[in-house]
């Protein structure tokens, strides 16, 4: 009942003319966002970042959020008429979506895609308004010893997540925490590894990481080919699926919805992740699973409807433990903290309105984005002519004000520029940025609930052992660590956005 | 062998991290010091670059497929026009820094035709001055005649 009200509270919060624009906004850009490949929708989210800072909490953060969960919709448009992915997620859409594509069936595989984005969004928004609350009481048990646990086996789990070597993994956190550390260190005042600059007394400007080793190096990686895009040219026609259609994907559709949810729920876990498993999943649940890759409708139902649910359970561990779970919510962290908001156990309680509101946001959007992906599709294929010389200079001049706009320093352009070359360097040898950027927010937090636990305890580290909550979280966290190293080898495709 | 020297920068990273942390302070009389977290950081990025060193084999990246003459231009194109964005920005302001970068980039690294380079970069900058500089209120920087 108190989600009810709250949920209504939050509508009458976002039905202001300048809350729902911006959750339109939202919408368009996350959908061509999706659709155009060269630009992922953390760099676009790092791009607008500073679009927010002159908007309300809740029309800003919903703004954000609509970008997220618009970009799982728009790139299965690219994914199913191109065999392009406009962003991480729709890649496995693209195996039995462009084959659908192929055998003149794009339309019911653009509708199906879009039909489950929806559903999942609002199933998993459901489970949202529910479990938030819920999660929200049981955190607020929590002080500085779980806090610290819980955000290491986050941590952790981020490290199961992720492709590639795990030493890469462990190493890009230390790094995320050492440059969250450089700065005045609040506790005592001390300059920590300031290298005698005054510009980085206040610390490494989030958003010149973020638009340095997602916007540049992105930028910098399309540099070294020239690509053309083909459009398919047909009509697209059939939007609406046949009852045949929809007898072979609402189960997968459910099936993706919950596991997206959960899946997203994890740290680590996300939108890349769940479509992955999803399709897993339906491959080996199918009595023909040899029809997968060959234009299977449930091959585009269950990971569309995955990696959308995976967006609205990555928001819980956000706004209940003000934990990221992966590297977009990182950044939406991020957001809220220059906002003047800490999300956490008390985010509810404390800022009902911006929590329900962003909340009854992402209903909204899930509706906007429907009427735009079904019947705009093919102003969407549209955009996919643009050729890449014309976004780039946009492109450019967005990471250039974006970073600037942000203290208004000359100096964070240098670092975003820095942080853009290496991390064009760290993608050729396969690092993977959401261990650093999860690592970067989460650093201050747990710093101060590693200080606190240990001011705490007159047995130093021992107090983890002897509160039964974090001793269970550091437990898992060490099996968890076991398994990331003994697994090497089946691991579980790239969770990175 | 430039992962092997990155690796080399990894260990000597986190020992300079460690050194700088222990001259911080570890730990006082009311729990850890400044440099008991960055400790740590530096310990596990030190280890961490060991491992990648000594365990080349299963931490590479195989066959890094690095930017051969044509496509390095471009990517040295487009950092040389950052930097340069960057450094007349406070002293040409952002309208005639950032046409001049992306019309020269336009020209040099994507190769557009003349007029084509010429659109592009009117509209691209006049589009962002408008968002960002009109709607939105955003202070960008000036030049020395007033824009």
């Amino acid at each position: 009942m108190e989600a009810i009200n709250g949920l209504m509270m939050g509508f009458s919060v976002l039905f202001t003319a300048e809350n729902l624009y911006f959750c339109l906004l939202g919408s368009i850009v996350g959908t061509l966002v999706g659709v155009l490949p060269g630009i992922g929708p953390l760099a676009a989210l790092a791009l607008l970042l500073p679009v927010t800072f002159q908007l309300s909490a809740v029309a800003g953060l919903g703004m954000l959020a609509a970008i997220f969960y618009g970009a799982m919709y728009g790139g299965s448009t690219t994914s199913i008429l191109v065999n392009i992915p406009g962003e991480a997620a729709s890649v496995v859409t693209a195996l039995d979506g462009h084959a659908m594509a192929k055998q003149g069936r794009a339309g019911a595989a653009l509708g199906m895609a879009a039909i489950s984005s929806f559903v999942a969004g609002t199933v998993s928004l459901v489970a949202l308004t529910f479990f938030s609350p819920l999660l929200s009481s049981v955190a607020l048990k929590f002080g500085p010893p779980e806090n610290f646990a819980l955000m290491v086996l986050g941590l952790v789990c981020t490290l199961y997540m992720i492709g590639g070597s795990t030493i890469k993994g462990v190493l890009m956190i230390a790094l995320g925490f050492l440059a969250a550390i450089v700065g005045i260190d609040i506790v005592n005042g001390q300059d920590r590894f300031t290298l005698g600059t005054v510009n980085l007394s206040a610390g490494i400007e989030i958003l010149s990481v973020v638009i340095g080793l997602y916007g540049v190096s992105e930028i910098l990686m399309n540099c070294e080919t020239i690509a053309k895009n083909q459009i398919l040219a047909e009509k697209i026609k059939g939007l609406w699926p046949t009852f045949s259609d929809w007898k072979a994907s609402w189960k997968p559709m459910m099936r993706g919805s919950f596991l997206g949810f959960f899946l997203g729920l994890v740290p680590g876990g996300g939108p890349v992740t769940a479509s992955f498993v999803s399709y897993t999943l339906e491959r080996r649940v199918a009595k023909d699973p040899e029809r997968f890759g060959k234009g299977a409708i449930e091959g585009v139902a269950g990971p569309e409807a995955a990696n959308n649910a995976a967006v609205s359970g990555g928001m819980i561990p956000l706004f209940t433990l003000g934990i990221p779970g992966n590297a977009v919510t990182a950044l939406l962290l991020g957001a809220l903290v220059m906002q003047g908001v800490q999300p956490g156990p008390m985010f509810i309680t404390q800022r009902p309105d911006l929590f329900w509101g962003v909340v009854a946001s992402m209903y909204v959007g899930n509706v906007f984005l429907l009427l735009l992906n079904l019947p705009l599709v093919g102003l969407w294929v549209q955009c996919l002519r643009i050729p890449y010389r014309v976004l780039f200079p946009l492109i450019l001049l967005l990471s250039i004000v974006g970073t600037y706009s942000a203290n208004k320093n000359i100096f964070d352009l240098w670092v975003m520029i820095g942080f853009g070359v290496v991390g064009y360097v760290l993608r050729k040898l396969q690092y993977e940025f959401s261990p650093f950027l999860i690592a970067f927010v989460l650093a201050p937090m747990l710093e101060q609930s590693l200080r606190q636990s240990m001011v705490m305890s007159p047995d130093g580290l021992m107090i983890f052992a002897h509160r039964p909550i974090a001793a269970v979280l550091i437990v898992g966290s060490l099996i968890l660590a076991a398994l990331v190293f003994r697994q090497r080898k089946s691991r579980q495709p790239s969770g990175d956005l | 062998m430039f992962e092997r020297i990155l690796n080399v920068l990894w260990c000597l990273l986190g020992l300079a991290t460690m050194v700088n942390s222990w001259l911080l302070g570890l730990t006082g009389s009311f729990g850890p010091e400044s440099g008991f977290f960055p400790f740590i950081c530096g310990a596990l990025i030190t280890v961490c670059g060991l491992g990648l060193l000594f365990k080349r084999s299963s931490t590479a990246a195989p066959n890094p497929d690095w930017p051969r003459a044509a496509a390095l231009g471009r990517i040295l194109g487009v950092v040389a026009g950052l930097l340069a964005m960057a450094a007349t920005l406070p002293y040409l302001g952002f309208a005639v820094s950032s046409a001049l970068t992306t019309f020269v980039l336009l020209q040099t690294v994507e190769r557009s035709r003349l007029i084509e380079s010429l659109i592009i970069t009117v509209v691209s900058v006049a589009v962002v001055m408008l968002v960002f500089g009109r709607l939105l209120g955003m202070n960008l920087p000036r030049g020395p005649w007033g824009w």
